[in-house]
């Protein structure tokens, strides 16, 4: 069933959304939570607070695209369990990574932390000036939460080109936030 | 929060068509090779044959057919049926669609790129042809979508035009345009929905207008001819129980006539979907419109006494009255059959969820979708 049938179903009020979510995107929501939490009931039980999370948002939400925005959903909740997780001492591993890979990327601007809409349009814009190999490996390991090796793969690439691309590119956006005058 | 946790947040929140299209990634090498080596060949073959033209300009000229590198089927069929599964990606549940390109200067958007992963695009010659051309437009008229079934041809009346297809495969990034014939449909308004014929067939598909808004309920009725149409099917509403937990109730026994009677016995109420309207769900039931190929599409009703009309993308909403729909809904408890009550939405690793078991609950305050609204942050 293609979204915009599905989103209509959310809409009605009427379950069968949530069978069509779940026949469609459990294994892409899995894959987005399980990249960040690594555990198989972790992540499932997050795919499964995404489908209550959208039942309870559409209506009156209408998001343009389904996927994404469930994938978003998923993330955020993934997130967050990961966050209870590190504090009982289980977190770590890719996360943990991507984690610290952050900190290159902190802009040193003074003044009050920028809001969010701020923040975020401003990774947006970055990502968009950005060649295209270079932003899709970015995006895979920001937001997919792949691993080097996985996102290697992918490309046809080496992890050490791959470390080199996303190390450049943190840096990238460093400059870029803080010429924005972004501060975090 | 850290600084870094707070911009690994917001990374989550970029445009979407950004994480869309990260989704896409470049084609195996064992798939590539054999598309490169046949464009290599087809070029070799294109230029040997214009470096031999002069030397055979008695011969007719040759035909490609109309076929280039970018449409040939190696795009289609061997990348979405060959290319096998790669561990934790999805494929065979994976959506219909696949990611478009971001239009930025400089993006290279070549098929060469695209290749199924987590999103996933039938081969356009699998596509059937709704799904090929799923909307057109009607001057000054709206924008109609094409439903997935067939109008009864007896059902066909008067031919009204021509109609513009414009299809778009992403496969391989090629547009398709294509003539379509529209037809009325009997006893249904045109500017609501009318048969879209595609060329070659012979059958009829429905096409819902949606920029269709009928000024009062009465339109409606008569624009579809609901009144003969509709079909209905169960009565639902969900609530949570003492414990969190979220259950449905469903009966089944209505009948259209007590459904016309009890909620839609004034048509002249006016149709108010262009004004904010502060909506809490409380109860909904199915309604099969067959003509139009709606099927199991749920009619909600609000706390407040509205219902809301949704046919594809364009929504009707209609003030009837609190006491409408609590009347609806004690004639529901009283006359009709409770054939569910139960769990709404047992998910597989859900901690809460108790799946399977039925519950009988006493009488709860329905589930307020929307204040108890928990948007995604």
């Amino acid at each position: 069933m293609d979204d915009k049938r599905i989103v209509e179903l959310f809409f009605a009020r009427d379950e069968q959304a949530l069978t069509e979510t779940r026949q469609k995107y459990s294994r892409y929501l899995h894959r987005v939570a399980h990249n960040i939490l690594q555990n198989e009931q972790d992540a499932e039980e997050c795919v499964s607070d995404t489908y209550l999370r959208a039942w309870n948002a559409i209506p009156p939400h209408r998001p343009s695209r389904l996927s994404v925005y469930l994938g978003k959903i998923t993330r955020h909740l993934a997130l967050d369990r990961y966050a209870a997780l590190t504090a009982d001492k289980r977190g770590g591993g890719t996360q943990a990574a991507i984690l610290e890979e952050w900190r290159d990327a902190l802009p040193h601007t003074d003044g009050d932390p920028a809001d969010d809409l701020a923040v975020r349009d401003a990774l947006s814009r970055f990502l968009r000036q950005l060649p295209a190999e270079r932003r899709r490996v970015f995006i895979r390991r920001y937001w997919y939460g792949d691993t080097i090796h996985d996102i290697a793969a992918a490309q046809h690439s080496t992890e050490s080109r791959i470390k080199m691309m996303l190390a450049r590119t943190r840096d990238e956006l460093k400059t870029f936030l803080e010429k924005e005058g972004i501060a975090l | 929060m850290k600084k870094e946790e707070r911009l690994h947040r917001l990374m989550g929140e970029i445009d979407d068509d950004l994480v869309a299209d990260a989704a896409a990634k470049p084609i195996p090498l064992k798939v590539w090779l054999p598309r490169v080596t046949a464009a290599v060949a087809a070029v070799a073959l294109t230029v040997g044959l214009a470096i031999a033209q002069p030397w055979a300009s008695e011969k007719p000229p040759i035909q490609n057919g109309g076929t280039t590198i970018t449409t040939t089927p190696d795009g289609n069929g061997e990348v979405n049926g060959n290319v096998p599964d790669e561990p934790g990606v999805p494929s065979a549940s994976a959506p219909d669609h696949v990611a478009p390109p971001i239009p930025t200067a400089g993006t290279p958007t070549t098929s060469a790129e695209w290749t199924p992963d987590i999103w996933y695009e039938q081969p356009w010659e699998e596509k059937p042809m709704w799904r090929r051309y799923p909307d057109f437009e009607r001057f000054e008229i709206g924008n109609y979508i094409v439903y997935e079934t067939t109008v009864d041809a007896a059902k066909v009346g008067e031919y009204l035009q021509d109609v513009n297809l414009h299809g778009y495969d992403n496969c391989t990034q090629t547009p398709y345009d294509e003539i379509g014939k529209i037809y009325r449909i009997e006893g249904i308004n045109d500017t609501a929905a009318v048969a879209l014929q595609y060329p070659g067939r012979e059958d009829y598909f429905p096409a819902m207008n949606t920029k269709y808004s009928p000024a009062t309920l009465d339109e409606l009725i008569e624009d579809l001819n609901l009144r003969e149409n509709i079909r209905i099917g169960t009565v639902y509403y969900s609530y949570h129980d003492e414990n969190g937990r979220i259950h449905d109730k469903e009966y089944a026994g209505l009948t259209v006539e007590k459904m016309w009677e009890l909620l839609l016995s004034d048509p002249t109420l006016p149709n108010v979907a262009d004004q904010p309207v502060d909506w809490t769900h409380k109860v909904a039931f199915r309604v099969d419109v067959p003509l139009l190929g709606i099927t199991n599409l749920g009619v909600p009703l609000s706390e407040d006494g509205y219902i809301r009309i949704h046919l594809m993308g364009a929504e009707k909403i209609f003030h009837i009255g609190e006491d409408k729909v609590n009347a609806f809904m004690a004639y529901v408890e009283e006359n009709c059959r409770l054939q569910k009550d139960d769990e709404l939405i047992p998910m597989p690793g859900d901690t809460n969820a108790v799946s399977g078991t039925t519950m009988t609950s006493p009488a709860q305050p329905p589930l307020e979708t929307e204040t108890t609204v928990q948007k995604p942050r």
